[in-house]
């Protein structure tokens, strides 16, 4: 017999990308008087445009925390592995086989995390290892040297900027509408969602949960491949060592933007908000030049400060 | 001994507690009753310091004594056994029953911590206990117990039980009681929070009953009926707790022929008739809860046939069961019978995604036509659809984990403990909407530990002992003693 | 016939037996330490180094680590716990500092130690017999030079400026950053110095486009470390609106993969930094000392000739260092460059 607490009731419901926004508004407030050139619409651009690629993958990523599967830490690698495959491909057969195929590759590794993630039911585990596997076989096809394509389609994607803005942050955009939709109009997005909610419940209603875990991978698998096109196609070249150590910065766009760990809430749109933020405040220490060091301990120390936040705020409205 | 008196608590602009009062006597036991959300859990939390009140004062001895923390709590002789039990499984029996006491130290060797653990768990009856092993050995009457067993190490003198026995089987239940008597007999005042009327007749000196925040003057017990205290708890006539049988039922909806499943030790057969309800009675381990989840796709079929409106029946997994329009809901509502970070209405349509969309994609106002239905057969009011389901009352929650399959339409409801953790009032209400359910076409089989339950809401009553049917009875013929020799023969037997 | 048979057979025997004898009568091995060779970079060095070493009769054991200290620190007292009699160790530490304790045990084994690519840090020169490596200084001066004369020719004003350097910790970067400023200094104005997050042109793009703009009207000059980060820097100047070569000079200073921005012209140049050369010369030095048995004190800047390699039976200094030819920014100058008979092609597009 758990005594409710009648507040709750009462309580305005603030949607939770809200405090996102709050967040992003306050940092601009305070660097645009502290740092002119920040606060002006071309940097927003730019700011956008550095929060594209990551965004991409973290929005992919927030399928896996939403479907309570809690992140996988193979991103980084796959990509690598998929931009090795797209160059090799590309070079080969060309662009649109290029794409096609690494889109293909990037569903077949979904699925295969998936399926062992539900078989051994420890995602972190099971990325760590497929992530060791992906780096591996990235290194190996690549034969350790730079893949060249000599594509102008591909280099025009990697460069384009239609209506002034480039590709990387229209891709950005519309993937994040598109999650978005996803999870909120489709079937398969509430699935996924009562899927990470509440597992065993779950499968007491007869939905289907390992197929969700699939999704989930497919999904980030997906941004991935769209990360791993993009910057192979902007530079015209693809090499193993790519995206070395970025799978702390999805996870922290995933924090960030406030979704929670456990699954089962949250929005897309959120980890969206979350990649912008970071971008942000890495843009006002770039450009007041905090050291590489400094930036990471302060981007960390705003992963520990929004987890803490954002329970607190869960606490509360319970 | 303990007075508290005019304890006031506000969450926010709600008032909890409003000005509520409390005396208990050494070597008495006192039930705290009311329904969920009357204030029964705030009011032992103020006591056992986890809560601070805002106003009100609290006397041990005659003397006021300030309690704003568990240390304070536990220095002025209260000890709280909360609902969720806090044994640590990785830890000795010993280890648990000293917890958190800082007066032993922690280089006392674990031979001597058991030898000094020894008396205690005696005295609760655990005295076939080894105070060595770790926790995690032994059932969770068993840590109930253990953490009574705590309470005497402590010297406590205000014993606090909040719901002891509500994840616990009749023949468990006895031995709590046990124990509650005998630490009662020593001098302690019990306080004892409970919903389950057996216990509080049996158990309990007085009854103080809380309704809406307030208090009213203890009862005693042996001048109580069920009726009058559960009117009290109300604040109204309750009629009848349950509802009348059913007038007629349809055709046979499902037949078990000497079915063996994992957890059986003989074969059952047994049939259920449209618009009956079935009751399966039997202590846990007796097979009354296998034969649910046999039914429900969980536990596969070792042998024998099962029959749905005359067609086999062997359901792989619990889709399979859904698909067939069996659907079961298990004793366990927050592990998987709601989700509980998601709203009313999600938790309602999460069984019937596809009768909710079209072409893959989610219709808002197919969904709200199907939630209304359901909330309509269910009575949940639409003023809970913008909430949590975790947020909801235990009786509502049920209502929600139950309502969610009455959108399938389905043939065979399969409930596992349908009011455990509900309160008086929503028990009422869901045996109300269980019978109307029944009425109109639906067979419904359910296990319970609750004998009242069990003799009220069942047509028939099928009763298990240690994995074999021992008989099927009509509910109108079997009593309260009869039921509970029914499913406790062989060990009056043995 | 059967006789002829097993005649042939036995030779065989004989051949094989004399062939694995021949193996087993190797100098020993040469034990090279070195991160990963995803990095394509490592991959070169592992490879200069394999072709060295058989040359010169050695065999060849290549320990890489995931760029990861603590983890080449295990592989060292693994090595040393097995016993095993080398030739001698090629030491390329992951941190520099940090990796100071695991150059000292294998100095101990008595075996000799040539340290590669992380220039030595003062005080520990009892730990290790020579260095055999890059010159970072000599890289960001080198780069400084090709600035200065693209500049020197340039109908802009070239004054400002920044650097886009590796990130904090590497001391490549601090290298390379000292020795460009040093060779700028009272020249050049450096606005600013952004340290980037890795080494590649992802990395490159991300800081320099968030640089370029916010410094709009000023940059006449970014110097980037290396042509990875050049390129995507030149990627980025153009998406702002300024033509590299025009209005901004843009310089790496080491051919570092892709060479379609200098040969274009938008860098103004760079300079063969090999990957190859520098394994290759570690385990010549090693081979050096093995057979002249000593080490000359000073500092030994190995000549850039285009066509031969330089002699084995040169003196081993203490400190040797892989010359960094400077290459132009046209088609016919990069396809001109050599080093040590490789072409600029074969020595940066790995």
């Amino acid at each position: 017999m758990t005594s409710q607490n009648p507040t709750a009731e009462r309580r305005i419901r603030i949607p939770r990308p809200v405090y996102g926004l709050a967040a992003i508004l306050a940092i601009v407030a305070v660097a645009g008087f502290t740092t002119p050139s920040f606060a002006t619409l071309d940097n927003l651009f730019v700011v956008i445009r550095a929060a594209s690629l990551t965004g991409i993958v973290a929005i992919g990523m927030s399928y896996i925390t939403i479907s309570g599967n809690l992140f996988a830490l193979s991103a980084s690698s796959l990509g690598a592995l998929l931009a090795v495959l797209f160059a090799l491909i590309t070079a080969q057969f060309g662009f649109a086989a290029g794409v096609v195929l690494t889109l293909l590759l990037a569903g077949v590794s979904g699925v295969a995390q998936g399926v062992a993630i539900s078989l051994i039911g420890n995602p972190i585990i099971t990325t760590l290892a497929f992530g060791t596997v992906f780096r591996g076989l990235a290194a190996l096809l690549s034969g350790n040297s730079i893949l060249r394509i000599e594509s102008d389609l591909a280099l025009w994607i990697g460069t384009a900027r239609p209506l002034g803005i480039p590709t990387q942050s229209w891709a950005f955009v519309v993937a994040a509408l598109l999650s978005w939709f996803v999870i909120r109009h489709l079937k398969l997005g509430r699935e996924i969602v009562l899927c990470g909610a509440n597992p065993q419940a779950a499968i007491a209603s007869g939905l289907r949960v390992g197929m969700v875990t699939s999704v989930a991978c497919i999904a980030l698998s997906t941004g991935v491949a769209i990360m791993a096109m993009l910057t192979v196609s902007q530079f015209s070249q693809a090499k193993a060592d790519l995206f070395m150590g970025y799978d702390f910065d999805y996870i922290a766009a995933v924090l960030v933007g406030g979704i929670a760990l456990r699954g089962g809430r949250g929005s897309p749109l959120q980890a969206a908000l979350g990649a912008i933020l970071i971008a942000l405040l890495q843009n006002f220490m770039l450009l007041n030049g905090f050291s590489a060091g400094l930036r990471m301990t302060i981007v960390g120390f705003l992963v520990v400060v929004s987890i803490s936040l954002f329970h607190v705020l869960q606490g509360k409205s319970r | 001994m303990l007075v508290m008196t005019d304890i006031v608590k506000r969450y926010g602009p709600t008032l909890v507690l409003d000005g509520v009062g409390l005396a208990v006597k050494a070597g008495e036991v006192m039930a705290l009753m009311g329904e969920n959300g009357a204030g029964k859990s705030t009011l032992v939390k103020i006591l056992a310091g986890i809560e601070p009140s805002d106003q009100g004062r609290i006397e041990i001895d005659g003397k006021p004594v300030a309690i704003r923390s568990p240390g304070q709590a536990r220095a002025a002789g209260v000890g709280y056994v909360a609902q969720e039990l806090s044994i640590i499984d990785s830890l000795s029996v010993a280890e648990n029953v000293f917890l958190g006491d800082s007066s032993i130290g922690i280089m006392r060797s674990a031979a001597k911590l058991a030898e000094m653990a020894r008396p205690y768990l005696d005295r609760v009856g655990l005295d076939y206990v080894d105070p060595l092993a770790l926790a995690e050995n032994y059932s969770v009457a068993e840590r109930q117990l253990i953490e009574i067993a705590r309470l005497l190490s402590r010297k406590a003198r205000i014993a606090i039980l909040d719901e002891p026995t509500a994840a616990l089987s009749e023949s468990e239940i006895i031995r709590v009681k046990a124990a509650v008597r005998a630490i009662a007999a020593d001098g302690c005042a019990v306080i004892y929070v409970t919903h389950r009327m057996p216990e509080v007749f049996e158990l309990t000196n007085r009854v103080t009953v809380l309704r809406n925040g307030k208090s009213f003057a203890p009862m005693e017990t042996a001048t109580l009926s069920i009726d009058t205290l559960i009117e009290a708890m109300l604040g109204r006539q309750l009629g009848k707790m349950f509802p009348p049988r059913a007038a007629r039922l349809g055709a046979e909806a499902v037949r078990l022929e000497s079915c063996m499943t994992p957890g059986l030790k003989a074969p059952v057969s047994l049939s259920v008739r449209s618009g009956e309800i079935l009751a399966l009675a039997g202590q846990v381990g007796s097979g009354a809860s296998t034969i649910l989840r046999l039914l429900a796709g969980v536990t596969p079929l070792g042998s024998g046939a099962i029959f749905l409106e005359g067609n086999a029946y062997a359901p792989k997994s619990v889709a399979d069961g859904i698909a067939s329009k069996v659907v079961y809901c298990s004793d366990d509502r927050k592990r998987d019978g709601i989700f509980a970070v998601r709203s009313v209405p999600e938790n309602l349509s999460a069984p019937a995604l596809s009768a909710i969309s079209r072409f893959q994609l989610l219709s808002g106002s197919l969904e709200k036509g199907h939630i209304r239905s359901i909330a309509a057969k269910f009575g949940l009011d639409e003023r809970y659809f913008s909430r949590l389901a975790g947020n909801l009352s235990g009786g509502n929650q049920q209502k929600v984990a139950l309502g969610k399959w009455i959108g399938l339409n389905p043939k065979l409801l399969l409930v596992e403990e349908p009011t455990r953790g509900v309160d008086v009032g929503a028990r009422a209400e869901i045996y109300k909407h269980l019978r109307e359910l029944a009425d109109g076409g639906l067979s419904i089989i359910f296990a319970s530990s609750d004998t009242q339950e069990v003799l009220g809401l069942a047509d028939r009553i099928a009763t298990f002992f240690h994995g074999q049917l021992v008989q099927v009875v009509a509910a109108d013929t079997a009593t309260a003693e009869s039921l509970t020799r029914d499913v406790t023969r062989a060990e009056q037997a043995a | 016939m059967t006789l002829k048979m097993t005649l042939a057979i036995a030779a065989s025997l004989v051949a094989g037996l004399a062939a694995s004898a021949a193996y087993a009568e190797s100098k020993g091995s040469v034990v090279v330490f070195v991160p990963s060779s995803t990095n394509p970079y490592i991959g070169q060095f592992q490879l200069g180094a394999k072709d060295k070493a058989k040359e010169l009769g050695y065999d060849v054991k290549v320990i890489e680590n995931n760029f990861n200290q603590a983890e080449q620190d295990s592989q060292v007292q693994q090595q040393l716990a097995s016993g095993e009699q080398v030739a001698g160790y090629v030491w390329w530490p992951f941190e520099n500092a940090a990796g100071v304790a695991s150059l000292r045990a294998l100095s101990q084994s008595g075996a000799p130690v040539i340290v590669s690519n992380q220039y030595p840090i003062k005080g520990t020169e009892a730990f290790w017999t020579a260095y055999a490596g890059a010159n970072d200084f000599l890289s960001g001066k080198t780069a400084a030079e090709i600035l200065l004369e693209a500049c020197a020719k340039a109908e802009i004003k070239c004054d400002k400026g920044a650097i886009i350097r590796f990130p904090a910790g590497v001391s490549a970067g601090d290298d390379r950053a000292t020795g460009f400023q040093d060779a700028v200094k009272g020249k050049l104005t450096v606005l600013d110095v952004v340290p980037t997050a890795g080494f590649l042109e992802d990395e490159g793009y991300k800081v320099a486009a968030q640089i370029i703009p916010a410094h709009k009207g000023e940059l006449t000059w970014l110097y980037t470390e290396n042509d990875s980060l050049a390129g995507a820097a030149a990627q980025a100047a153009k998406e702002n609106g300024l033509t590299p070569g025009k209005d901004i000079f843009i310089v790496g200073g080491t051919c570092h993969g892709d060479s379609k921005h200098v040969k274009s012209g938008e860098i103004a140049g760079t300079a063969i930094q090999s990957g190859y050369w520098e394994g290759w010369m570690a385990v010549q030095a090693l081979g050096k000392y093995v057979a002249q048995g000593k080490v000359v004190d000073g500092e030994k800047y190995l000549e850039g000739t285009p066509d031969a390699a330089p002699s084995d039976a040169d003196p081993l200094y203490k400190y040797n260092f892989l010359p960094n030819p400077a290459v132009g920014n046209t088609q016919a100058a990069y396809d001109a460059a050599k080093l040590w008979g490789k072409t600029a092609d074969q020595l940066c597009n790995f």
